[in-house]
């Protein structure tokens, strides 16, 4: 039976897991806020789009 | 005015929306294609495809929605026509029905697996089997002659409820199915997230089975795999998949916003979402969690043998080892199921409207009609061994990127990118960077006509010719071949003799 070879995670790996869950996280952040924003303005959360 | 339905909220609108982009891919695919494509490395053409093709895209399809739908057509075959007023242009807006509907054939199908398995894991269906062999040996009363009656039982409620929503209308189906799927589903993958977190090593013989580790398995970039050409169709593939983009679907849902409704800021809230999703929940699931129980060769082996290995057979058996493990795998066919049936309710939609807007059908005539058809056509796929897999690669994989393409010349270069830039900007919330407009007029079409050569060049003759395929399945692909074409077919007829009943709506605009 192989060996099995485990990898730990290398300073890369933490690297391209951080940009992209931070990346995802803030931009997803930025855009729900602006939805909420621009309902605030428009009227209440749940008032109809016209 | 048109008399067409219109979306409640803004907050309906974008959780359906999301809802329709975030699948069953969100939580299986993608993991496997990251850990089977160079790891972290995978996020490079991701990204790549995400930016270039999947946003503009969607902006794109969001734009063309709204446009066709306050000139009263919700699907691509009539906003084709009003954006290129020439005779030929709605047949291209074919495959904005077509495709769709052949991926719903077999997408519910799988969806009912996912009800089903959260109720078999709740009542210990499946808890005696030990080996993925074994599950393997249970997924197969799911397939053939022989499929078992509780099977066909979770399939017939799955479309029965599927057709509830679809019947029900925009915002008392789709939009009410969405205001409560969703939320349900993210708290499902964040209890389920959390928990596997909190795991430790599973086996305390083998500390380095470990959270850490599992994301490491996933995350460690693999650099040289740059320079495989079968990595980056494989990533904007995944994006296109993903996102729902070159379905047809997003063209249907937007035309029931109304005219100066912001289009930018919610397309791109649609995408962040899906991508939290996918990267973020789906990432820390299902490969991270294999890895804790089976380690890596094991966890190779099931990421190569596919998304179906990985949901259905490999981890069922990793929460009956968990304390609390049947309400863990109920959780997590759960999710799935709502992710499915969020989707599938799209994908049916564009049939429905078509049928609704162009030959004057009530929703109610047009539900009952199209779910019909989705029963009978389903039938080959319960039964006959490659069939589904036909109707995947041509509709939902090669067949997305072809009408892509067709919608991104339309509107860019046929209706012409300065129209098409006022349509994405009207009623903006947002500032859309101006790069892309030339994203959407060069770079975003270029793209897609190299995936389309390269999937050509890499793997068009072997899959016409079907070359390396079972000799017993080959009848049946290709009669999924002809069951695709006859629905194209219908569709042309039907689209052709639209023109006659709704000739004042194309000029209404």
């Amino acid at each position: 039976m192989a060996e099995e070879q485990i990898a730990h995670m290398t300073v890369a790996g933490w690297a391209f897991l951080a940009v992209s869950w931070i990346s995802i996280t803030a931009l997803t952040a930025f855009c729900i806020t602006r939805v909420l924003k621009s309902d605030k303005k428009a009227g209440p959360d749940e008032t109809p789009l016209d | 005015m048109n008399g067409r339905e219109h979306w409640a909220t803004r907050i309906g609108l974008i959780l359906a929306m999301a809802g329709s982009a975030i699948g069953l891919g969100n939580f299986l695919r993608f993991p496997v294609q990251a850990a089977s494509y160079g790891g972290g490395a995978f996020m490079i053409p991701y990204f790549v495809a995400l930016i270039l093709l999947g946003i503009p895209l969607m902006w794109v399809e969001w734009a063309m929605g709204r446009f066709g739908g306050v000139r009263g057509h919700g699907t691509a075959p009539g906003v084709f026509k009003l954006m290129w007023p020439g005779r030929v242009s709605k047949y291209f807006g074919v495959f904005g029905i077509a495709f769709p509907l052949i991926v719903l054939i077999y997408y519910m199908y799988i969806e009912s697996w996912t009800l089903a398995y959260s109720y078999f894991s709740l009542t210990g269906a499946y808890s005696g089997i030990s080996t993925r062999e074994g599950m393997g040996v249970f997924l197969k009363s799911f397939f053939g002659p022989g499929a078992s009656t509780t099977a066909y039982a979770f399939f017939i409620i799955t479309i029965l409820l599927n057709f509830t929503v679809i019947y029900r209308g925009i915002s008392r189906g789709i939009e009410l199915l969405a205001k409560i799927a969703m939320p349900v589903l993210f708290l499902f993958a964040i209890i389920l997230v959390v928990r596997i977190f909190t795991l430790g090593a599973p086996d305390p013989t083998r500390p380095e089975r470990n959270i850490i580790n599992g994301l490491a398995f996933l995350w460690n970039p693999h650099l040289r795999e740059l320079g495989n050409l079968g990595m980056w169709l494989a990533a904007a593939g995944q994006v296109f998949f993903t996102l729902s983009v070159g379905f047809g679907v997003i063209v249907t849902y937007a035309s029931y916003l109304r005219k100066h409704d912001d289009i930018a800021l919610s397309g791109l809230t649609t995408a962040t979402t899906n991508e939290f999703a996918e990267v973020i929940l789906g990432g820390s699931l299902a490969i991270p969690l294999a890895f804790m129980f089976f380690g890596p060769l094991a966890t190779r082996e099931i990421a190569r043998a596919g998304a179906f290995d990985l949901g259905f057979m490999s981890l069922p058996l990793i929460f009956d080892r968990l304390p609390l493990g049947m309400l863990l795998g109920a959780l997590w066919f759960g999710l799935l199921f709502f992710a499915g049936i969020t989707s599938s309710v799209s994908l049916a939609q564009p049939a429905v409207a078509f049928l609704e807007d162009e030959l004057g059908w009530s929703r109610s005539k047009a539900s009952i009609v199209l779910f019909v058809f989705t029963f009978l056509a389903v039938q080959p796929v319960i039964l006959a061994p490659g069939f589904l897999d036909e109707l995947d690669f041509w509709a939902g994989t090669a067949g997305i990127v072809l009408f892509g393409t067709i919608e991104i010349i339309m509107f860019a270069w046929v209706f012409g990118m300065r129209r098409g830039w006022e349509e994405i900007t009207s009623g903006a919330d947002i500032r859309v960077p101006r790069i892309f407009y030339y994203v959407l007029k060069y770079i975003t079409p270029i793209y897609l006509i190299g995936m389309l050569v390269g999937w050509i060049g890499q793997q068009g003759r072997n899959v016409v010719t079907l070359v390396g395929v079972p000799s017993e399945q080959i009848s049946w692909k290709w009669a999924a071949r002809i069951l695709m074409l006859a629905i194209v077919a219908i569709l042309v007829i039907l689209v052709r003799s639209a023109k006659r009943l709704r000739s004042e709506a194309a000029s209404n605009g």
